[in-house]
């Protein structure tokens, strides 16, 4: 049974149909990429799998439990976790406290507590975890820097470090590579393998093809909205049509130097 | 300065537990002073209260002086018409004003920016009505007296017993929120200032968490309202107002969204101006309105953040 | 019969009223985005001033145009003075900004002019002419009139002129309005004063019916700024509709149910639209991309 499993899944916004009729299934433990087009609908597909968006047709499903239309939150407690294309991290916090924000589940929640000064053990276990996430993610040193100091390739990596302390079975990474140089890609990569070495599924949508190519297990590509193809990085970089519409000669180049 | 953050977490309640306690001693010669320095004090719970609700999970509201006034007219109300022991009376007006918080919060924190804004304005409007037209019970326009508070036989009249209560009460209430700042919900308070969508997807209950950021802010203002009533031994459909609404926001941003000792500043500022300013009566609006811009165009992030900023030698 | 005709022609002249102020709203958000609770005060200065310089001396038309002046340079200098400046601030400064704005006029009003309740004369008598029964005064058809006059007006001016294209186009981008030459601040700084100007003339027109006070301004803003979520903000047919709609139901709320609740009847409405239909009758609901 896969972890993942999306059926049937369409969205339209006021006339114009995002996506139509894509379906996939996501192994655990597999590095799973979602590819196409600048419009393809990925992020879209995104939102609506991790809850920001409804789905106006199809469902989802979660190691075989239902969860179309659940909100984020539930999603969370059910162990998926994401990180956003354009950057949603706190920047009023300090980097450890973002992080510290994804305990929150394993937090107590309760509210009176809290008022009464009762939250010591939460924090201190709390900061503990975040430190090793941000250790994870080599951000040990920033821990207690303002967040909306950090550079740009921190911050991703900051975001991801929060979505780690959730501690997800299956984390979905919103093009964790983008407007990063070659070296902050390295160290993005780095940390994706020892993630995903460590059991958790990944999901991520990404336009640098070597670093797809080179990471995942399998790969499906969107285009307008539709599946074009999907299988294994090989298979896909000699489909016609994905070739045609969406890596070019340029492209293909591109994905065969990430195979080699 | 080199203090664990656990202590350093407590500078602002220190601050203000020395200052009500030496205050007496230095800057109070008379009644009216006590009862002034009284004044500034219940502001600071309810702008604490809405600072919680504005500067940390960045919700607007602009009708916070109604569940002050729900609390203020149940000392007044109850005791008259019903019998009721003032201090019982304090507990109902607290217990009903988050009542209503927690009844209308859901939908309204639904909404946001100034769709929010003109609906909590909308709604502390219509209780400040309520009060004002439902004469029989409330003595409409004119107000209403509430009864001295005599507890086990002991009368607590005069400024200064309610200087050290209401003082006191505001410690209480910095202490509190200083708690609550800096734990799960406070922090979780404060993902939702900055991105409520990454909240939510780091396993945040949003709508749970906004209301219950609104209902504490309504039971700080209504704590605020009760004992202005019980001190002062009135109640005033002023107190209810949008005017008065305005006024706790202004003092929010005043002292700085987001910092207690802040509260304090702001409070003290817009309480003691008008007083200041008594024999200029007129120009009383004039004032605060050129205030309020003033604050927001130059001093936008408030007295004692900008003060920190100084400090730190960085421009505001 | 009667009585129900006579509450739709008292509705519809408030409502006129209130449909005007919306207008005005709507100019000014829609070209920044900017909420102005200072709406009403131009209303107010727009009766109040009239009626000082008319006491003055001044012959009633040339008071009222000069009281239209001197509120579009209030508007004007409430735009360089407390918008301008803060440019792309958050949404709670820019309330706190105008609601300092309406205070510090109504300040000012409190002591340049006074306290007390002030009226125009009747432009043409106070003698009511019957209509199907019901008694509707004459300076209701100039209030209803001169909306109606400045609701086309304004419309011929935002479809056909340069400049009145621009402010939409201000609206619509303001990035790529700036980008092919248009000025913001011009186009922000006409919004308001032609807000302003809207406001006085709905003050002058209303003053012989509705008086005129200092503190007149914040009821009639919220009131305003109901029309205006009702027919959808940004809307300007939708401010017209919303507030001759937020007038009848005053009308018929105060006459049929309570009169002393009868302002909160505006408040009603707005917490009714937020909560079912944010959008307004005419708006269109938006979607939040991620």
């Amino acid at each position: 049974m896969s972890l993942l499993q999306v059926s049937d899944v369409g969205i339209a916004f006021g006339g114009v149909r995002a996506l139509v009729d894509v379906s996939f299934a996501v192994a655990a433990g597999e590095i799973f990429a979602l590819i196409g087009p600048n419009g393809a609908g990925k992020t879209t597909l995104f939102n609506i799998v991790s809850g920001v968006y409804r789905a106006g047709s199809g469902r989802i499903a979660l190691a075989g439990e239902d969860v179309t239309g659940l909100e984020p939150n539930r999603l969370a407690a059910r162990g998926l976790s994401r990180t956003f294309q354009n950057l949603q991290i706190f920047p009023q916090m300090t980097a450890v406290e973002n992080v510290m924000v994804g305990r929150h589940l394993k937090e107590s929640r309760s509210f009176l507590r809290h008022l009464f000064g009762l939250a010591g053990p939460d924090n201190r276990a709390s900061r503990a975890h975040a430190l090793a996430a941000l250790a994870e993610v080599g951000l040990a040193g920033h821990a207690d820097a303002m967040a909306g100091a950090l550079s740009y390739g921190a911050a991703k990596r900051l975001e991801i470090a929060r979505a780690l302390a959730t501690e997800p079975r299956i984390l979905l990474l919103d093009e964790p590579a983008a407007g990063c140089n070659p070296v902050e890609t390295e160290e993005i990569e780095a940390v994706i393998r020892e993630i995903a070495a460590a059991g958790v599924t990944i999901v991520l949508v990404e336009h640098d093809m070597k670093l797809v190519m080179r990471l995942s297990h399998r790969i499906h590509v969107l285009a307008q909205g539709r599946t074009l193809a999907s299988g294994t990085p090989d298979e896909v970089r000699h489909h016609p049509a994905v070739i045609e519409a969406y890596l070019g000669a340029h492209g293909t180049t591109e994905a065969a130097r990430g195979r080699a | 300065m080199a203090l664990p953050p656990a202590a350093r977490r407590y500078l602002p309640v220190a601050a203000i537990l020395a200052i009500v306690v030496v205050l007496p001693f230095v800057a109070l010669g008379s009644g009216y002073h006590y009862r002034l320095a009284t004044l500034v004090w219940t502001a600071t719970i309810a702008v604490i209260g809405l600072n919680l609700l504005m500067g940390f999970a960045g919700q607007v509201s602009l009708g916070h002086a109604a569940f002050g006034g729900i609390a203020a007219y149940a000392v007044a109300v109850l005791p008259a018409h019903l019998g009721l022991h003032p201090v019982a009376s304090f507990a109902v007006g607290v217990a009903a004003a988050g009542l209503l918080a927690a009844v209308v919060g859901r939908p309204i924190l639904k909404l946001k920016g100034h769709h929010l804004a003109i609906a909590t304005l909308g709604l502390g409007i219509l209780v400040a009505m309520v009060i004002q037209n439902e004469a029989a019970w409330t003595g409409g326009p004119d107000g209403m007296q509430v009864p001295r508070v005599e507890i086990a036989g002991l009368r607590l009249r005069g400024a200064e017993p309610w200087y050290w209560i209401c003082g006191l009460a505001c410690v209480a209430a910095a202490l509190l929120a200083v708690n609550l700042v800096d734990s799960p919900t406070g922090r979780a308070l404060r993902a939702i200032h900055d991105s409520e969508i990454a909240a939510k997807v780091a396993g945040i209950d949003v709508p749970r968490a906004k209301l219950k950021v609104f209902v504490l802010s309504a039971v700080y203002a209504a704590v605020a309202g009760g004992l202005l009533a019980l001190s002062s031994g009135f109640a005033s459909p002023d107190t209810a107002g949008f005017l008065h609404s305005v006024e706790l926001v202004t003092m929010v941003v005043l002292g700085g969204l987001g910092s207690i000792f802040g509260s304090l500043v702001g409070a003290a500022v817009l309480t003691l101006l008008p007083q200041v300013l008594t024999v200029f009566q007129d120009y009383e609006h004039l004032v605060l309105g050129a205030l309020m811009i003033a604050v927001m165009v130059g001093l936008r992030r408030g007295i004692v953040p900008s003060l920190g900023d100084l400090l730190k030698g960085r421009r505001t | 019969m009667q009585e129900f005709l006579q509450f739709i022609f008292s509705g519809l002249t408030v409502g006129a009223v209130y449909a005007l102020v919306a207008l005005g709203f709507t100019i000014i958000y829609n070209a920044s985005e900017v909420v102005n609770f200072a709406q009403g005060e131009f209303v107010m200065l727009g009766g109040m001033t009239t009626v000082f310089l008319a006491a003055a001396g001044v012959p009633l038309p040339l008071a009222a145009a000069l009281a239209v002046v001197a509120t579009v340079a209030v508007g004007l200098a409430l735009y360089a003075f407390a918008i301008a400046p803060v440019r792309g601030a958050s949404t709670v400064t820019l309330i706190i900004i105008t609601i300092g704005a309406s205070i510090l006029i109504r300040g000012a009003a409190q002591v340049i002019f006074d306290k007390q309740v002030h009226r125009l004369p009747s432009f043409s008598g106070d003698a009511p002419i019957t209509l199907a029964g019901a008694a509707i005064l004459p300076q209701s058809f100039w209030i209803l009139g001169g909306a109606a006059v400045i609701v086309v007006g304004l419309k011929a001016f935002f479809e056909h002129t340069l400049t009145g294209k621009a402010v939409l186009a201000a609206a619509a981008n303001s990035l790529a309005a700036e980008l092919v030459g248009i000025s913001l601040r011009k186009v922000v700084g006409l919004s308001f004063a032609l807000s302003a100007a809207i406001g006085a003339v709905g003050g002058i027109l209303a003053a012989p019916i509705t008086f005129t006070s200092y503190d007149m301004g914040t009821l009639l803003a919220l009131k305003g700024f109901a029309a205006a979520m009702l027919g959808g903000i940004g809307n300007p047919i939708g401010a017209v509709v919303g507030g001759l709609m937020v007038g009848l139901l005053e009308a018929f709320g105060a006459g049929y149910v309570s009169s002393s609740y009868k302002d909160g009847i505006a408040f009603l409405v707005i917490l009714v639209v937020l909560f079912a239909m944010p959008q307004g009758l005419f708006g269109r609901a938006k979607v939040e991309r991620v």
